[in-house]
């Protein structure tokens, strides 16, 4: 086997460069989709605990 | 025990993989990784077997069998309890394929979407089927079911459910490399794009799963099936560059890319499949069949079941690399037939005698003979295979559930399902009888094929089949009476056309573009028909006629070119011939009826590098090595054309005209007359010479065509015992011995090189140590009878009008008892003559008569031999 020590740019819409690197690309890269999910899920719930704070205090 | 060249192998599907896209590409740097790949192994075209069916094929591939014995038949079957149909499983597979052998063998395969393989074998190993990847639902959640069945062992099913990728989880990044124009695209109107995600998506998961499989389980040998390029280049190959003429610039421009980015894919999946195994492993890449990606691009397709195939070329990839493997070198002749026998081959084990492929030895470094077995059906064991409950024929089974219909059991489906079976019933026959066809099981073809023919009378297609399965069995009567009938239904169906409303007409060829290549195809079976009766110039007006509208088929140019062969005609025939090379550079036939063309024409050098461009393809052809011969003979290179004459006979021992130079070329030019003596021998004993013969029932026009070539300077054998009278006022030109050949065939040899007259029911009675060309002069019937009544003084009869119906029977049958002798001999070779077409135009016929006997008549001096005031007794004489 040679895995090489290739380092891969890993871009939240994904890459055929990804696809192309079958399962490790595969899962690489859902796990870029969901942490960019969790974290714009993160802001806005943050935003919206903001909001809700501010309400509360008016 | 056969040595074990390949530790552990790869083996690699691309379906529909085609050199004439993927050649360019290299060249331009696009597909790197398979370019270092062809560079480090072999390469080559492998050629496909008819129909060009995936299932069919790719089970073929891994069996080693072709379909009628593998039993996967198209890409239907019917459901068991006849309540449908559904796609084709590997239950009703007959036969065990690569990885069942292995598994007896104790060794690890790992499988992936190999079609068909739901549901998936319990071998040693993994399997994932065919269904694996098909997003048939929309992504919900997590993700979506997987059928059952699709993974072996099924403890692996949770695992493998999460390389699957969903075309909804694809996004521009992945899309755009495919269509540049995604986003000014409607992507709810064109469906196009949604088709194309769904292809990549599937390719994706192929892949993904593969690749976790090579890296995390321990395996002997791996196939994985990958279908996207079919997929993408059924989707666009009509947009792929050069653009077409009539093709909408806007479509053009945004499907032109899916292709070729179809194929980079590809490329780029190679280097990460390359990449996880060692340098020890033997890889193969193969298709089952091309792709037209050029001029050869189909314009329209027949509207079909199975359509889309039309766009298949005969001729797929093959590419082998690892250890004992020759490096950058190029391999001609493998089959999809030959993968499995090298894969056994590879590992060292036997070849089944009756797997139809052979190892593809000419690839290793070292010369290896392969060990056979005689069949691994034979074998009893544990093959890893379904058992025998799950194990299938669904026409068997569809078979017997009819049977029960029928003795009200139990109740019929209702009539749409009925008839979907039937006509995947239909089909899976059809595909059946071309599979038996493709392998020249003529007479098991016909077998099929009559009863569909008969239960199916207005589908042409089937009609045209078992007329070249009697064209191929020689039995030209019922040809010729199957193309007439099927011509007769052609006009029928075009006649109802013409009163159709566009409506109508536009619902009936809705989905495709009707092209004319029913009737073109009819008449190409024709043109072979014509051939075969010596009709040169007919058979050729044919094939130019179908070759305007079918431009692009290789076999209509290749008997145009032999049709023109034939007649002389050595610039036409070469310009056929170049044509059929335009389609496919590596046909044999084609490079050897160049070389003949340009032989003639005496272009000597030209002709010598095409046969030995005929030969590199396929060096058992002994005509081309005789064509050398010749060639070299007028080269005056006489060693060579004697070593060139030698290979032709070691090829085909009985081939006369290389002895009779051998013969020549010993006594006349290399002084060697020992050496002649047994070439001498050889045509005494087995060819006493030619004799022309001018053959048909008394008063069918046999005297006048004796005329004939007197006037055109043969040489006539006649006593002139019988004179001539009113009825044969230019006389009879006959020979006494002739009436006596059932006794005495002595006097045979004064008859060689000669023309003599003797009636069609001696006919059987000829010896076969001679050649014969007949001249077979025809006449109606009622016309034969008539002339002879009149000659036997039997006017009365003629008078009233009364029709020897008995001896019009007799005759009949004499005729085709003649006639069915005549096409079982190989030694004879026959031109029928129609009486009244020599009459009326006799021009056409000298003509023919001319090209059959190879022979430069003058034609006024032959017509001013032929009476019309002679023609006295046409067919209306009699009330029948």
């Amino acid at each position: 086997m040679k895995e090489t020590d290739k380092k891969y740019e890993i871009p939240k819409g994904g890459s055929l460069g990804l696809l192309a690197l079958g399962d490790i690309g595969l899962l690489k890269w859902r796990e870029k989709r969901k942490e960019v999910k969790d974290k714009i899920e993160n802001i806005r719930n943050n935003k919206r605990k903001a909001k809700d704070n501010e309400q509360k205090d008016s | 025990m056969s040595k074990r060249i390949a530790k552990k192998v790869l083996l690699i599907g691309w379906d529909a993989a085609d050199w004439k896209v993927i050649y360019p590409l290299i060249k331009e740097g696009k597909m790197p990784t398979l370019a270092k790949f062809i560079s480090e192994g072999v390469h080559g075209k492998i050629k496909t077997l008819d129909p060009p069916l995936s299932p069919m094929l790719w089970t073929s591939m891994a069996t080693g069998y072709r379909a009628d014995k593998h039993g996967i038949m198209g890409f239907i079957e019917p459901l068991a309890d006849n309540s449908g149909i559904r796609p084709v499983t590997s239950t009703s597979r007959k036969v065990k394929a690569i990885w069942n052998i292995l598994h007896s063998k104790g060794m690890k395969s790992n499988v992936v979407s190999w079609w068909p393989s739901n549901p998936a074998e319990p071998i040693n190993g993994v399997m994932v089927s065919n269904l694996y990847q098909q997003a048939n639902k929309p992504l919900k959640g997590d993700g979506w079911d997987m059928p059952k069945g699709t993974v072996f062992p099924e403890e692996l099913s949770n695992k493998l459910k999460e390389f699957r990728v969903h075309p909804n989880e694809l996004t521009a990044n992945h899309l755009l490399p495919f269509l540049p124009n995604l986003k000014k695209q409607d992507l709810k109107k064109d469906k196009m794009i949604a088709g194309v995600a769904n292809t990549l998506a599937n390719a994706a998961s192929v892949h993904a799963v593969s690749t976790y499989l090579q890296r995390e389980t321990d395996w002997d040998f791996m196939a994985i099936y990958h279908d996207a390029i079919d997929h993408f280049c059924h989707t666009a190959m009509k947009f792929h560059p050069p653009h077409r003429k009539g093709m909408p610039k806007e479509l053009y421009e945004n499907y032109k890319q899916v292709v070729t980015a179809g194929y980079l894919f590809h490329d780029m999946m190679l280097e990460r499949t390359l990449n996880l195994v060692d340098d020890d492993t033997t890889v193969i890449i193969v298709s089952d069949h091309g792709f037209h990606s050029d001029h050869l691009r189909p314009k329209y397709l027949l509207k079909e079941p199975g359509a889309p195939a039309q766009e298949h070329s005969p001729f797929g990839i093959f590419c082998m690399k690892g250890p004992g493997v020759k490096k950058g070198e190029i391999i001609h002749g493998a089959s999809i037939l030959d993968i499995t026998p090298t894969l056994l081959n590879l590992y060292g084990l036997p070849i089944g005698k009756n797997m139809e492929g052979k190892a593809l030895v000419q690839s290793y470094t070292d010369n290896i003979t392969p060990d056979y077995i005689e069949d691994w059906e034979k074998v009893e064991g544990d093959f890893g295979m379904h058992s025998n409950d799950l194990k299938d024929d669904p026409w068997a089974s569809q078979e017997a559930m009819q049977q029960l219909i029928e003795l009200g059991y139990i109740d019929a489906p209702d009539e749409n399902i009925s008839k979907r079976i039937e006509s995947a019933k239909n089909e899976s026959q059809y595909y059946l009888s071309r599979n038996l066809i493709d392998a020249n099981k003529y007479k098991q073809a016909i077998d099929v094929l009559e009863p569909l023919v008969e239960n199916n009378l207005k589908e042409i297609r089937y009609g045209q089949r078992l007329a070249y399965c009697y064209l191929s069995t020689n039995r030209l009567r019922k040809c010729r009476e199957l193309i007439d009938r099927l011509k007769d239904l052609q006009t029928e169906i075009e006649k109802e056309e013409a009163e159709m409303s566009e409506e109508e007409l536009n619902k009936r060829k809705k989905g495709f573009i009707r092209e004319a290549e029913l009737p073109n195809y009819l008449s190409f079976i024709e043109g072979l028909l014509l051939m075969k009766l010596n009709r040169w110039k007919k058979a050729l007006k044919l094939f130019e006629e179908v070759s305007k509208k079918v431009p692009n088929n290789i076999d209509v140019h290749l008997n145009a070119g032999k049709s023109c062969l034939h007649r002389h005609l050595w610039e036409q025939a070469q310009d056929a011939f170049i044509v059929c090379l335009s389609i496919d550079d590596s046909n044999s036939i084609a490079h050897h009826g160049l070389g003949i063309s340009l032989l003639r024409r005496g272009m000597l050098e030209q002709a010598l590098d095409e046969f030995l461009l005929s030969l590199a393809i396929n060096y058992a052809y002994p005509s081309a090595h005789y064509h050398i011969g010749e060639t070299l003979v007028k080269l005056e290179k006489f060693l060579d054309a004697e070593q060139a004459f030698k290979a032709a006979i070691s090829l085909a021992p009985g081939m006369t005209k290389a002895h009779s130079w051998l013969a020549d070329l010993y006594n006349n030019e290399l002084s060697m007359p020992e050496k002649a003596e047994q070439h001498e021998e050889f045509l005494k004993n087995n060819i006493m010479g030619e004799i022309i013969i001018v053959s048909g029932l008394p008063r069918s026009g046999t005297s006048m065509m004796m005329q004939i070539l007197e006037a055109g300077g043969l040489n006539i054998l006649t006593d002139k015992k019988r004179e001539a009278d009113s009825n044969n006022p230019k006389g009879y030109y006959e020979f006494e011995k002739v009436k006596k050949l059932m006794i005495d065939k002595s006097w045979l040899p004064e008859a060689k090189g000669k023309v003599v007259k003797i009636i069609a029911q001696l006919l059987p009675f000829l010896p076969d140590n001679f050649t014969y060309k007949i001249v077979f002069m025809q006449r109606e019937m009622t016309e034969v009878l008539k002339s002879q009544q009149i000659m036997l003084g039997k006017d009365k009869e003629v008078k009233s009008k009364t029709f020897p119906t008995g001896l019009n029977n007799a005759f009949t049958k004499q005729l085709d008892r003649v006639s069915t002798w005549i096409e079982s001999q190989s030694n004879i070779d026959i031109i029928n003559i129609n009486y009244s077409d020599m009459i009326k135009s006799p021009e056409s016929e000298i003509d023919s008569l001319a090209s059959f006997l190879d022979k430069d008549f003058d034609v006024q001096k032959i017509k001013s031999v032929i009476d019309r005031k002679l023609y006295r007794n046409r067919e209306d004489s009699f009330n029948n």
